[in-house]
C-alpha cells in the first residue's frame, strides 16, 4: 500500500474512533518506513482535527469525541519512544495538566474537557480525581505545562481550587501557568475572586478559553 | 386512579435479576473499612475496597425496610405519611445559584435565600417539604448544619437535606433534636430526612458511607440517591441505568439494614441524561420522565416509598420551554404513584432555584392535584335530576343548587396565578406574564407570611450546636 493511502486510512480510523485499527495501522505505517513525525502530523493529528470539525458542525457527539481522542492517543503511544528518542517534539498547541480537586471523586466533566482539549490539539496530562494540592503543583513544575485545569463539583470542595492557586504562588509557579476552573458551582465571579485566569461553564467553552489564552485563533 | 406504568411485571423481574448479577459480580466500591467489615460479617464478599452482595442478604434487607413511614412536620397538620397513593412535593436541593427576586439576575445562593425559599414552602398549599439551596456565605464544613437550622426556623413542614459527611449528619440531627426535645422525640416524629448519594457508577465514598451509617443508626428516614447520568456515569440504555441505580440503592439499603434493621429507607434516585453535545446533565426530557415512572415502579416492587424527579427543566428563563418541560415531566411522575415529587422550584437543570419557580410549581401542582382527584362518580354527579331541572325550569344550570354544591366541593379548579381575564382587561393591565404574576405572589408571601417561631431556649440551643460544630470542625 502506498504511504499516502496508509495515512488516509489512519485519518479515517481516528475519525471513526477505532483505537485497535489505529494501533495496527500506525504499526503498519512504521514498517512501511514512514517517519514517526509524519504519521503524527499527517495521520493522527489530521484525523483528530476532522473529529473536532464534525463536532463543531453538530454531526458528531461527545462519545465520538472521546473515542476519537482515545484512537489518536493509542497511535501516539506506539510512536512515543521514536519521537522522544529522535529528540523530536510532539506538535501540540500547549500542555495542559488537569484533574478533580482533593475530596471530590467526580470525573465526568473533567474527562469531557480532556477529550475536547485533545481533539483541539492540546497535550493533556489527566491526574484523575481526588488530587491533592501538592500533586497538582509538582506536575506543573515537572511538565512546565502552560495550563492547569481544576475541576470541582461539590460545593464543599470548590475551596480546594483556591488552595491549589495559593500553593502555586508559594512555589513560585503561578506566573508560569494559566489556571482554568470548571464545575457546576463555579462561575466567573468565583474565578475572579480566587485569582484564576479563566473559567468555563462547559467543555466547548474550556477549549475556547484555552485557545484564547494561548493566543491561538 | 390506576398508576401509570412503563414496565411490565416481567420487566421489573428482569431489572431485579440483572441488579443481583451486578451486585454479585461487579459489586460496589465502598471506601470505608468499618462498613466493609460489617458487610463482610453479614455475608458480603470483600476484595480490597470492592464489596459484592449475595441475593439472600439483599432479600432480607429489602424485607426489613419498612413499607410505610411518615415525614413529620413540627405540627401534625404538616405530616406526610408515605403510603401508597399519597404524593408530596419537595423543593429543590443543592442549587449553587438562585435567580434574585429583586433584580432577576443569577447570583450565588445565600443563607437568606434558604430562609426565604423555606418560608415560601411553608406558606404554599401544594408544596409539602423543604430542601435547601447551597449558600456561598457560610463555610463549606458547616453549610449543612446551618441550612438545617435555617430551614427549621422558617417552616413547620418536613425537611430533607442531602449530606456529604458523617459530621454533617451528626450536627444536623442534633439541631433537629433540639427543636423536638431530644433524639428520641425526633425519631418518633422525624421532621428531618437525610439523603446520601452513592457516586455513580457503583461507588460509596468514605464520607458518604459514614453519613449513611450515622443516619441509619439514628433511625431517621434515609434516602439513597444515586444520580447516574445516562451515557456518562451510567449506561446509555435506560434499562441499564435503571439496573445500575437499583444496584446502588440496594447496596446502600443493605448497609443501612445491617447497621439498623428496620431503618426507614426511601428509594430516591435522580437519574439524568447527558446532552451529548454540551455535556450538561439534563433534567427535563422524555427519558427522565420515563425513568421517574420506572423508578416509582421499582420502589413499589420492593415495597418501599419512592421519590422521583418531577419538576424538570433545562430552561434558564421562565419561558415556554420551562413551562412545557416541567409540565410534561410532572404529570407522568405524579401518575407513577411515587410518594415524593422532587425538584420543585429548580431551573437550568437544578443549577438554580428561584422564588418565582417555587410559586409557579405550586400552581402547576394544584392543577395536577385536581387532575389526580379524577371524576367523581355517584348518582348526584351523574346529574340526571340537575339536567332535568335546568332544562325544564328557569335560570339554567347557573341557578341550580347542584351547581353551587359541586363548585364549593372543588369540582372545577380555580387557578391562583394563571391569567384567565378577557383580552381587553389583560391588555389594559399592561399584558402581564405568568412570571410577573408569580413575582407579585412571592413579594406578597415574603411580606406577610409568618412562621410559628421557635422558643428562645431552642434558638439558643441551635446556636450552641452550630458554635460547637464550628469549633469541632475547625472553622474559623
Amino acid at each position: 500500500m502506498d504511504t499516502e493511502a496508509l495515512l488516509a486510512e489512519i485519518r479515517a480510523a481516528v475519525l471513526d474512533g477505532e483505537p485497535s485499527l489505529v494501533k495496527s495501522l500506525t504499526e503498519k505505517a512504521l514498517e512501511a518506513g514512514l517517519p514517526a513525525l509524519t504519521i503524527v502530523s499527517e495521520g493522527l493529528t489530521e484525523g483528530i482535527r476532522s473529529v473536532g470539525v464534525e463536532f463543531q458542525k453538530g454531526s458528531y457527539f461527545l462519545p465520538d469525541l472521546v473515542r476519537g481522542a482515545q484512537s489518536m492517543e493509542i497511535g501516539l503511544e506506539v510512536l512515543q519512544p521514536l519521537l522522544t528518542g529522535a529528540g523530536e517534539e510532539m506538535p501540540t498547541h500547549a500542555r495542559v495538566v488537569l484533574g478533580t480537586v482533593h475530596g471530590d471523586l467526580h470525573s465526568i466533566g473533567k474527562n469531557i474537557v480532556a477529550a475536547m482539549l485533545k481533539a483541539s490539539g492540546f497535550a493533556v496530562d489527566d491526574l484523575g480525581v481526588n488530587v491533592p494540592v501538592e500533586v497538582f503543583v509538582e506536575k506543573v513544575r515537572e511538565t512546565e505545562a502552560g495550563f492547569l485545569g481544576l475541576s470541582a463539583l461539590l460545593t464543599t470542595t470548590v475551596h480546594q481550587q483556591e488552595a491549589v492557586i495559593k500553593a502555586l504562588e508559594a512555589a513560585g509557579l503561578r506566573s508560569k501557568v494559566k489556571v482554568l476552573l470548571g464545575g457546576a458551582p463555579i462561575d466567573q465571579d468565583w474565578a475572579d475572586r480566587v485569582g484564576a485566569d479563566g473559567f468555563a461553564p462547559d467543555a466547548a467553552r474550556a477549549v475556547e478559553v484555552a485557545r484564547e489564552l494561548a493566543g491561538i485563533r | 386512579m390506576k398508576f401509570l406504568e412503563v414496565l411490565s411485571p416481567e420487566d421489573l423481574d428482569a431489572i431485579h435479576a440483572a441488579t443481583l448479577e451486578v451486585l454479585g459480580r461487579t459489586g460496589m466500591l465502598i471506601q470505608d473499612a468499618g462498613a466493609r467489615e460489617r458487610l463482610e460479617a453479614a455475608g458480603c464478599g470483600v476484595r480490597g475496597e470492592r464489596v459484592t452482595f449475595p441475593a439472600d442478604l439483599v432479600a432480607r434487607a429489602v424485607e426489613s425496610s419498612p413499607a410505610e413511614f411518615s415525614l413529620c412536620g413540627r405540627i401534625p397538620e404538616h405530616d406526610c405519611p408515605l403510603v401508597p397513593g399519597r404524593f408530596y412535593t419537595l423543593s429543590t436541593t443543592g442549587s449553587p445559584f438562585v435567580i434574585d427576586h429583586e433584580t432577576g439576575e443569577r447570583r450565588h445562593a445565600l443563607v437568606k435565600d434558604v430562609a426565604d425559599f423555606t418560608r415560601l414552602v411553608d406558606a404554599l398549599p401544594n408544596t409539602h417539604m423543604a430542601s435547601p439551596a447551597t449558600p456561598k456565605d457560610v463555610e463549606p464544613e458547616i453549610v449543612t448544619p446551618v441550612r438545617v437550622a435555617t430551614m427549621l426556623r422558617n417552616t413547620t413542614k418536613p425537611l430533607r437535606v442531602a449530606v456529604e459527611s458523617g459530621d454533617e449528619v451528626r450536627y444536623s440531627l442534633k439541631i433537629a433534636a433540639a427543636v423536638h426535645g431530644g433524639m428520641e422525640a425526633l425519631v418518633a416524629r422525624p421532621q428531618l430526612q437525610i439523603s446520601v448519594s452513592p457516586l455513580s457508577p457503583l461507588t460509596l465514598s468514605g464520607d458518604s458511607t459514614r453519613a449513611l451509617m450515622v443516619a441509619a443508626a439514628a433511625g431517621v428516614p434515609l434516602g439513597v440517591i444515586p444520580a447516574p447520568i445516562v451515557g456518562a456515569t451510567g449506561p446509555m440504555s435506560l434499562a441499564g441505568s435503571l439496573v445500575q441505580q437499583n444496584a446502588e440503592i440496594l447496596a446502600g439499603l443493605v448497609l443501612a439494614q445491617v447497621v439498623n434493621p428496620g431503618a426507614p429507607i426511601l428509594y430516591e434516585p435522580r437519574p439524568t441524561v447527558m446532552d451529548m453535545r454540551t455535556g450538561q446533565s439534563i433534567w427535563g426530557n422524555p427519558e427522565v420522565a420515563l425513568l421517574s415512572v420506572a423508578t416509582a415502579q421499582m420502589a413499589r416492587y420492593y415495597k418501599i416509598p419512592g421519590s422521583v424527579t418531577a419538576f424538570g427543566s433545562s430552561a434558564r428563563a421562565m419561558d415556554d420551554q420551562n413551562g412545557f418541560e416541567r409540565a410534561l415531566t410532572l404529570l407522568p411522575a405524579v401518575q407513577s404513584g411515587a410518594n415524593v415529587l422532587a425538584a420543585l422550584g429548580g431551573g437550568d437543570n437544578v443549577i438554580h432555584t428561584s422564588a418565582e419557580l417555587i410559586v409557579l410549581d405550586d400552581e402547576i401542582m394544584a392543577w395536577v392535584t385536581r387532575f389526580m382527584r379524577g371524576i367523581t362518580m355517584d348518582e348526584d354527579a351523574l346529574g340526571v335530576s340537575a339536567i332535568h331541572e335546568a332544562v325544564m325550569g328557569e335560570g339554567g344550570f347557573l341557578a341550580l343548587d347542584h351547581t353551587r354544591k359541586f363548585m364549593r366541593a372543588g369540582e372545577v379548579w380555580t387557578p391562583r396565578l394563571s391569567d384567565r381575564r378577557n383580552y381587553s382587561d389583560w391588555d389594559r393591565d399592561g399584558r402581564p406574564t405568568i412570571q410577573q404574576h408569580a413575582r407579585a405572589r412571592v413579594t406578597e408571601i415574603l411580606a406577610t407570611h409568618v412562621v410559628e417561631p421557635l422558643s428562645d431556649d431552642i434558638e439558643r440551643e441551635i446556636d450552641e450546636v452550630i458554635a460547637e460544630a464550628r469549633a469541632d470542625l475547625n472553622v474559623a
